[in-house]
C-alpha cells in the first residue's frame, strides 16, 4: 500500500515537474502530461482512492482540451494546473480526503473554462457540426476485431511511418501558409495521408483508414482546385494529424503493454467535421444544389463503406456551414517549433557506439602498425606521406563519429526562459535572460544530468542574485534585473557561466560563518575568492541564516555533486553589490577523459587529469609518519596523506622507496591524497569503456585501451579516498602486502588541515 | 534426492543437449561447450591485472576495442595453475548475466576440435556425492572411448562473475 502510494505521489511530483517546464505553445509537454494523469486515473482507481481518480480525470480531460487547443495554452491556465496538481498532492497526503481542496480544484478548473470562453467569440449555436471536436472520445465498446495485433513488425513500421509523415504533414502545412496555393507542398500533404489511409486499410485499422481517407479527400478537392487552400482546411489538417498521432501512439501502447491497453476511439466528430468543410466548399461552388445532397452524394462517392460510424448527413444549414469559424481568438495551432535545418536521420544508439568504437580500435590499430619495429625501419617517403595521409584521415573519422553524438545545448537553455519567467514572477523581481553559444554542442548523454543543476543555478541567481525592482533603484542599478547564461568551449571544456548582476555573495558573512563552523581559522588568510566557494560545501547550504544574510547557497552542495559526477567542476566569482558568475565546467563528452598514464611496476593507470593538482619527487624532509605508521607529505604547508598505489593494487613496484618515485597529488570531493607511483608516462585522452562483466571493484573507474593495444585500468579517486578512509579503521587487510609500513593514512591530521586550501 | 533427479532426467538430458560442442583440454580432462555460447577463440595475450578480484580472474582484455574479463578455468575448477604455452588458448563465450548478456573469455590448456555429440550419447552428470561439483555440468557426452565433460558457460562463467560481485558488496 504504502509502495503504491508513494508511486502516486511520484507520479504527481512528475506532474508537478512537467507543468513547471511546459511552455505557451508547447504542446509536446502537455502531451506527456496527459500520458501521466491517464496512468494516474487508473492507479488512483486501483488504490481504492476515488477522490483522487475523479479529480484526476477532470483534470485530464481539461488537459486534453489544451491539446485540442479548445482552451488557451496561456501562462494563467497553466499556474490553474498547477496549483490543482499540488491539491491533489495535498489530497493524497491526507488520504484522499479533503473537501476543501477539492472545491478549490473545482474552481481552478472553471476558472480556466471561464477564462478560455471570454478569449473565443462565442460559436454560432447551429455550427455544431462544423465545430472542431473535443478531441476523440474513446468508445466504451471493444472493437470487433483486433486482428491488426496480429502482425507486429507490420504495425511496428506503420507506427513508425505513420508518425513520420505527421510530422512532415505539420511541417509542410506550416510551408503552406508563408507559400499558400503552392501545389508541391499540397502534394506534400496528400501524399503522407493517402499512404497512411492505404496501410491502414492493409492492416485494418478502420478508424485510421476513415479519418485519414476523409482528409484525403478534402485534399484532394483542394488540389483540383475545387477549393482553395484557406485556413480552415490548415486548421483541419493539423488536427487531423494531431488526432492520428493520438491513436498511432496508443497504437504503440497497446503493442508494449497488450491489446487491452488499445483504446477505440471515436471519430465520427473530425469525420463529420472534415466533410462539412469540404461541403461547404461544394455550397460555395455550387450555390444552386442544395447543400444537404451535395454532401450526401459526396459521401456515396467516397469508399467510406469500412467506417465503423455511419456518417450522419449534416442536418446544419447551408448559411450556418458557410459561416467562417470563429478560431481567431484561440492561440496558434499545435505546430511544432522546430524547423527542420538540413535533413537529418535517426540513429540507434548502439550502432552509434559500434561506430565510435570501431572508428577507436582503427586509430589503436594505426598506431600499432605504424610503431612496428619493421616498418618504422622502412625509409621511403611514399610510406610516410600516405602514413600522414591515413592519419589525418582517421583523426577526421573520429572527430565525425564522436560529434554525432553531440547535440546544441540550446534545448536544455530554453527551458530557462519559462524557469527565469517564472521566477519573476513569484518573487515580484524583473529579470531579463540573455543567453548566449546555444549552439554550442554537448555530449547527448549528459543533456538530462545537466538539466537539473542549471535549473537549480538559474533559481539561486535570480531568487538570490537579483534584487527587488524597488532596491535596484535604489542602488542605481537598472530596473531589470540581468541574467546571462552562457556556453562556450574552452581548452577542451565546455564552458556555462550564469551570470547575475544582483547583490554578490556576501563574503564576509560566508567568512564568519565558517569560522563558527570551524572550516577555517580565525587566523587563516583565506582569499575572498576561496571564500565564496565554500557555499558549494555540504552543510554551508543548509545553514539558514547564512542564506537570509547572503542571499546564496542554498543546495549548491547538490550542483557541486552533481557536476562533479559529470566529471566537471563549479566555481564562483563574486564581487559585492555588483553580481556573481558561476560557471560550470564540463568535459565535451562523458565518453573520453584526459587522462596522466602513470606506471606502477609493469602496470599502467590512467589518472584523470582533472583532479591532479600537482606532482613531484618528495624529498625525505617533506615525508612525515604519523604514529609511526601513518604516512604523509607536507604539499604547500598541508599534510597529506600517501597512497601506495602498489599496496592498493597489490601489484609488484619498481621501488618502494617513496623519495625515489613519485607522488601525484590529487583532490576529490574536497580531499587530498598523495598517490605514489613509479613513473608518469604521459598525458593521453582515452576512451572510457566498462570492465565487462567486472564492476564496482573499489579505486577502479574502468577500463581504456591504450595505445599499445593493452588495457589501462582509469583509477576511481572518490573510490580510492574511501577505501584509504576505511582502511584507517580496519587495517588488517593490507597486512598481507609484502611491505611492513603499512599505509594508515593521517586523517586527524588531514581533517584538521584547512580544507579550503589549494 | 540426487539420485531421483538424475533418474528423471536421464531421458530428457540426452534430447535437448544434443549438439555441437567445442571441446578444450584442462590437464587430462577434457571438456565441452556449447558451440552457441562460443562467439570466437584466441591465443593468450597480454592481460591486464584488476586488483581486487578473486585469484581466478586473470584481469581484462582488449577484444578489438572491447574490454572483457578473463578467467583462468583451471584456477576457477581448483586445479593446479600451469604456464601459459603457445597451446593455451583464451575461449570467448557469451553468457547471460543479470545486465544482459556479457562476453567473457576463458583460459584453457589448449581446444581440441568441435564435436557433434548426439543425445543417446550423452548421460547426466554422475553423482559424486555433493550437489555443487556437477551443478555446473550439463552432463557427459561419450564420444567414442571418451568422455567430454559438458559445461553450463552460464553457470561456470557466470558465477564467477556473480561471486565476485557479491563479494564486492
Amino acid at each position: 500500500m504504502a509502495e503504491k502510494m508513494a508511486l502516486i505521489e511520484k507520479m504527481l511530483d512528475d506532474m508537478a515537474l512537467k507543468i513547471m517546464m511546459v511552455e505557451p505553445g508547447d504542446l509536446s509537454v502537455v502531451g506527456e502530461l496527459v500520458t501521466l494523469v491517464e496512468a494516474l486515473v487508473e492507479k488512483a482507481g486501483a488504490n481504492g482512492m476515488p477522490v483522487l481518480q475523479r479529480l484526476a480525470r477532470s483534470f485530464g480531460e481539461v488537459v486534453n482540451r489544451l491539446v485540442m487547443t479548445e482552451l488557451d495554452d496561456s501562462q494563467e491556465n497553466f499556474d490553474l494546473l498547477g496549483q490543482n496538481i499540488s491539491v491533489m498532492q495535498e489530497l493524497c497526503r491526507k488520504g484522499d480526503n479533503d473537501p476543501e481542496g477539492e472545491k478549490t480544484f473545482t474552481t481552478n478548473l472553471a476558472a480556466m473554462q471561464v477564462g478560455s470562453k471570454s478569449s473565443e467569440p462565442t460559436p454560432a449555436p447551429s455550427a455544431a457540426s462544423a465545430e472542431p471536436p473535443d478531441g476523440p472520445t474513446v468508445l466504451s465498446e471493444p472493437p470487433e476485431s483486433l486482428d491488426f495485433m496480429e502482425d507486429m513488425d507490420l504495425l511496428n513500421g506503420f507506427i513508425e511511418e505513420t508518425l513520420e509523415h505527421l510530422e512532415s504533414i505539420e511541417v509542410n502545412v506550416l510551408e503552406l501558409e508563408d507559400n499558400p496555393g503552392d501545389l508541391e507542398i499540397i502534394n506534400n500533404i496528400f501524399r503522407p495521408f493517402h499512404t497512411i489511409k492505404g496501410v491502414s486499410g492493409f492492416l485494418n485499422l478502420t478508424n485510421v483508414q476513415t479519418l485519414a481517407h476523409s482528409t484525403e479527400n478534402l485534399l484532394d478537392d483542394v488540389r483540383n482546385n475545387k477549393r482553395a487552400m484557406d485556413s480552415e482546411v490548415i486548421e483541419v489538417v493539423l488536427k487531423v494529424g494531431d488526432c492520428l498521432k493520438l491513436m498511432a501512439e496508443n497504437l504503440r501502447t497497446a503493442m508494449d503493454e497488450g491489446v487491452e491497453q488499445y483504446k477505440n476511439y471515436d471519430i465520427s466528430g473530425y469525420v463529420n467535421w472534415v466533410k462539412s468543410i469540404q461541403g461547404q466548399a461544394e455550397v460555395s461552388s455550387d450555390t444552386v444544389a442544395a447543400p444537404e445532397t451535395t454532401v450526401v452524394s459526396k459521401t456515396a462517392k467516397a469508399p467510406v463503406s469500412a467506417a465503423p460510424q455511419a456518417v450522419p448527413p449534416p442536418t446544419a444549414p447551408a448559411a450556418a456551414v458557410s459561416a467562417p469559424k470563429p478560431k481567431t481568438g484561440n492561440g496558434p495551432a499545435p505546430a511544432p517549433k522546430k524547423a527542420r535545418v538540413g535533413a537529418t536521420i535517426k540513429v540507434d544508439v548502439d550502432k552509434l557506439d559500434g561506430l565510435v568504437n570501431a572508428v577507436g580500435e582503427l586509430v589503436i590499430m594505426q598506431t600499432m602498425v605504424r610503431e612496428n619495429a619493421l616498418v618504422s625501419s622502412i625509409a621511403d617517403p611514399k610510406l610516410n606521406k600516405d602514413f600522414g595521409q591515413l592519419f589525418r584521415i582517421t583523426t577526421e573519422l573520429q572527430k565525425t563519429a564522436m560529434s554525432m553524438r553531440m547535440v546544441p545545448i540550446r534545448q536544455t537553455f530554453q527551458k530557462m526562459i519559462r524557469l527565469v519567467r517564472d521566477l519573476s514572477k513569484k518573487t515580484g523581481k524583473q529579470a531579463n535572460l540573455v543567453m548566449e553559444g546555444e549552439e554550442t554542442e554537448i555530449d547527448r548523454n549528459m543533456v538530462d544530468s545537466i538539466y537539473d543543476p542549471l535549473v537549480h543555478m538559474m533559481r539561486n541567481s535570480v531568487d538570490h542574485g537579483v534584487q527587488m525592482p524597488d532596491e535596484r533603484e535604489r542602488l542605481g542599478k537598472p530596473i531589470f534585473g540581468t541574467v546571462s547564461l552562457r556556453a562556450y568551449q574552452k581548452g577542451g571544456y565546455m564552458v556555462i557561466e550564469i551570470e547575475d548582476d544582483g547583490q554578490g555573495l556576501n563574503t564576509q558573512k560566508i567568512r564568519r560563518k565558517a569560522i563558527e563552523r570551524g572550516i577555517i581559522q580565525e587566523s587563516d588568510n583565506v582569499s575572498d575568492h576561496d571564500l565564496n566557494n565554500l557555499v558549494f560545501m555540504a552543510g554551508f547550504s543548509t545553514a539558514d541564516k547564512i542564506t537570509d544574510v547572503s542571499g546564496r547557497g542554498v543546495g549548491m552542495d547538490v550542483v557541486k555533486k552533481a557536476v562533479e559526477k559529470l566529471r566537471g567542476k563549479v566555481d564562483v566569482a563574486s564581487e559585492p553589490g555588483k553580481g556573481s558568475i558561476f560557471t560550470i565546467r564540463l568535459p565535451l563528452t562523458l565518453a573520453i577523459i584526459d587522462g596522466i598514464i602513470v606506471r606502477v611496476g609493469t602496470e599502467r593507470y590512467i589518472i584523470p587529469t582533472i583532479a591532479i593538482r600537482e606532482s613531484f619527487r618528495p624529498t625525505p624532509d617533506c615525508y612525515k609518519t604519523v604514529r609511526g605508521k601513518g604516512e604523509a607529505l607536507m604539499v604547500r604547508g598541508n599534510l597529506v596523506s600517501v597512497v601506495r598505489l602498489y599496496q592498493f593494487f597489490n601489484v609488484k613496484p619498481s621501488t618502494k622507496d617513496i623519495c625515489e618515485s613519485i607522488v601525484v597529488v590529487v583532490d576529490s570531493e574536497g580531499k587530498q591524497r598523495a598517490i605514489m607511483v613509479d613513473e608518469l608516462l604521459g598525458k593521453q585522452e582515452v576512451v572510457i569503456k566498462n570492465l565487462g562483466g567486472l564492476s564496482d571493484i573499489d579505486g577502479v573507474a574502468g577500463g581504456t585501451i591504450l595505445g599499445d593495444g593493452r588495457v589501462g585500468l582509469i583509477l576511481d579517486l572518490a573510490g580510492l579516498v574511501m577505501a584509504q578512509t576505511t582502511c584507517d579503521v580496519d587495517n588488517t587487510e593490507i597486512v598481507e602486502s609484502a611491505d611492513n609500513k603499512r599505509d594508515a593514512a593521517g586523517t586527524d591530521e588531514q581533517q584538521a588541515a584547512p580544507a579550503v586550501a589549494g | 534426492m540426487a539420485a531421483e533427479v538424475a533418474e528423471k532426467s536421464v531421458d530428457s538430458v540426452g534430447g535437448d543437449l544434443a549438439g555441437k560442442y567445442l571441446t578444450f583440454n584442462l590437464g587430462s580432462e577434457e571438456y565441452g561447450v556449447d558451440i552457441m555460447k562460443v562467439r570466437e577463440i584466441i591465443g593468450v595475450m597480454e592481460i591486464t591485472a584488476v586488483p581486487h578480484t578473486p585469484e581466478y580472474i586473470k584481469g581484462v582484455i582488449n577484444l578489438r576495442g572491447r574490454v572483457i574479463p578473463v578467467l583462468d578455468l583451471r584456477l576457477s575448477f581448483g586445479l593446479e595453475p600451469r604456464e601459459y604455452d603457445d597451446r593455451t588458448c583464451i575461449i570467448v563465450v557469451e553468457v547471460v548475466s543479470g545486465n544482459g548478456n556479457i562476453m567473457i573469455g576463458m583460459l584453457v590448456d589448449s581446444v581440441s576440435e568441435v564435436l557433434n555429440i548426439e543425445g543417446d550419447n550423452i548421460e547426466p552428470p554422475p553423482d559424486f556425492g555433493t550437489a555443487a561439483e556437477t551443478e555446473s555440468i550439463l552432463g557427459m557426452g561419450k564420444v567414442k572411448e571418451e568422455v567430454k565433460i559438458l559445461l553450463d558457460v552460464d553457470r561456470v562463467v557466470g558465477r564467477g562473475v556473480m561471486e565476485h560481485l557479491e563479494q564486492v558488496q
